[in-house]
């Protein structure tokens, strides 16, 4: 933790060298909330209904997704730069000779502050949603916010480790990680309006409907509460999987020559 | 602009574009997936075929348009190797707009030709009227728009540090603006009108509304090509008056 501390404080210094490039970081970060919520409420101008869901309770799906992505951009961010810098450079050899685990070293190495603002932006659209959902924002409701927010956050991390593991074995899988999570976008939607191969993939092989889908549905008068209440259990469970593949492609790395 | 010149610069972009052999697999890869996930998404949301036509050939252009002049006029002023690109004689616009054709006409060419021939065969009723000699006419004269405009907004790359933040403000803007993340003909007519008044319509949005046949095509042509000469002119004067006066090359 006080080695976590002092990473922090140093992210914080590099934050200070780089005003002007934090603050539009910050307005592309606002503006792409923004959009997205624009989207919505377009799509809502012209559209009868998405399935039988209202434009609050696609709303709360968004903003459970936006949560996750945040607190993934904020904490877990330096994972997209495992494939080309770490490896494929090798700036894995510099962090391999130090006494820490590797992986905990490329993650306090980079702490995204712009993600703290998307993450107060996520939160406010989930309390948001549910206000207008007629929800009664009790401190049990929010803790269960708080959790599903982590788990989403660990699920989004973890996801996209095990495919940025795989560079020790492509050299450098960052599209890989990218293409893949370019199918998290259908996650902002309910599940039931996609077929049934999309449904079953979202949940079983790609579980990126555990980051909005069902941890949304826990406040929904949905028949999905028991899968929201495993959103928890899938989280550690990716999480323990993607720490075992880490491990295992750690073991294979040769540094770059 | 001398045009002997500059096709010998477009010549060494082609050859060493097309050096990255593996770049264009994983591209092509990586725009398969994008859209295949927007057709997925716009089928569940839409009934209608008309929008989801639009946001298949929406989500082509884009991937003809990822050309990144920011990182590549970034790279040049960090190293200081701007000055030599400045010493050529041979303009930065120039030099610019060859490494943008260059990456556009690869991109249309091995990524969304491609794409748009095998869509079209597995689903024909994906597009049922598109005349293709009017959307080549718009098409062409919305990548001069395109270009003008990046280039413009890749000069502010001189006062930043990093330009990760330019470059996502910038795409999220091209894109909502120009139609590619959702059509613009499903905007209250208020946005549209104002959005008449900029130059977003003519990268996408009117290039398919043309070859959809739209009744108003001849206003969208006249824009277009009025677009073309603003920024042309706004190109020219922010690069003599704030390009050239606040270049810093190496701290010097």
């Amino acid at each position: 933790m006080k080695i976590y501390l002092s990473y922090f404080i140093s992210n914080i210094k590099i934050l200070n060298q780089f005003r002007s490039d934090f603050i539009i970081g910050l307005g592309t970060i606002a503006a792409e909330q923004l959009i997205n919520i624009l989207f919505i409420q377009i799509i809502y101008l012209n559209i009868n209904g998405i399935g039988n869901y209202n434009q609050y309770e696609i709303l709360l799906m968004y903003g459970f997704l936006a949560t996750g992505r945040a607190l993934q951009l904020t904490y877990l961010d330096n994972i997209w730069n495992i494939g080309y810098s770490y490896i494929k450079m090798g700036d894995l050899d510099r962090i391999l000779i130090k006494p820490k685990p590797a992986l905990f070293q490329i993650l306090a190495e980079k702490i995204n502050f712009q993600g703290i603002f998307a993450q107060i932006f996520g939160l406010v659209i989930i309390l948001y949603s549910l206000q207008q959902l007629n929800y009664q924002l009790t401190i049990k409701a929010l803790l269960v916010v708080i959790l599903f927010s982590v788990s989403s956050m660990i699920i989004l991390g973890a996801i996209s480790l095990i495919f940025a593991t795989t560079s020790f074995w492509l050299s450098d899988a960052t599209y890989l990680v990218s293409s893949v999570f370019s199918f998290s976008e259908l996650a902002r939607y309910p599940l039931p309006i996609f077929n049934v191969v999309i449904q079953i993939s979202l949940t079983f092989i790609i579980p990126f409907a555990f980051a909005s889908y069902y941890p949304a549905s826990y406040f929904l008068t949905s028949n999905y509460t028991m899968m929201s209440l495993l959103t928890p259990l899938v989280a550690v469970v990716l999480l323990v999987i993607a720490l075992v593949f880490w491990t295992i492609g750690l073991q294979k790395y040769t540094g770059v020559a | 602009m001398n045009l002997t010149k500059f096709f010998a610069v477009l010549k060494g972009e082609y050859l060493q574009q097309l050096q990255y052999k593996m770049f264009f697999v994983t591209f092509l890869m990586t725009s398969i997936f994008q859209l295949l996930i927007t057709l997925i998404i716009w089928e569940a949301i839409s009934s209608d075929n008309y929008t989801i036509s639009y946001m298949f050939v929406a989500t082509l252009l884009t991937f003809m348009y990822k050309t990144d002049l920011i990182s590549f006029l970034s790279y040049y002023v960090k190293s200081g190797d701007l000055a030599i690109l400045l010493s050529k004689p041979f303009t930065l616009h120039s030099r610019l707009y060859a490494l943008f054709l260059s990456n556009v006409t690869i991109q249309l060419v091995l990524i969304v030709i491609p794409i748009a021939i095998v869509t079209y065969l597995l689903n024909p009723s994906i597009i049922t009227e598109f005349n293709l000699p009017l959307f080549i006419i718009s098409l062409t004269l919305a990548i001069n728009v395109f270009f003008l405009y990046s280039s413009l907004v890749s000069m502010f790359v001189i006062k930043l540090k990093n330009s990760w933040g330019l470059i996502n403000f910038d795409n999220l803007l091209k894109n909502f603006f120009a139609g590619a993340i959702i059509p613009i003909f499903y905007f209250p007519e208020n946005f549209q009108l104002l959005f008449k008044f900029l130059p977003f319509n003519s990268f996408i949005n009117y290039p398919i509304l043309i070859a959809f046949g739209d009744a108003n095509m001849q206003s969208m042509f006249i824009q277009q090509v009025i677009w073309i000469l603003i920024l042309f002119i706004i190109n020219k004067i922010a690069f003599k008056f704030y390009f050239e006066k606040n270049i810093e090359i190496l701290g010097a």
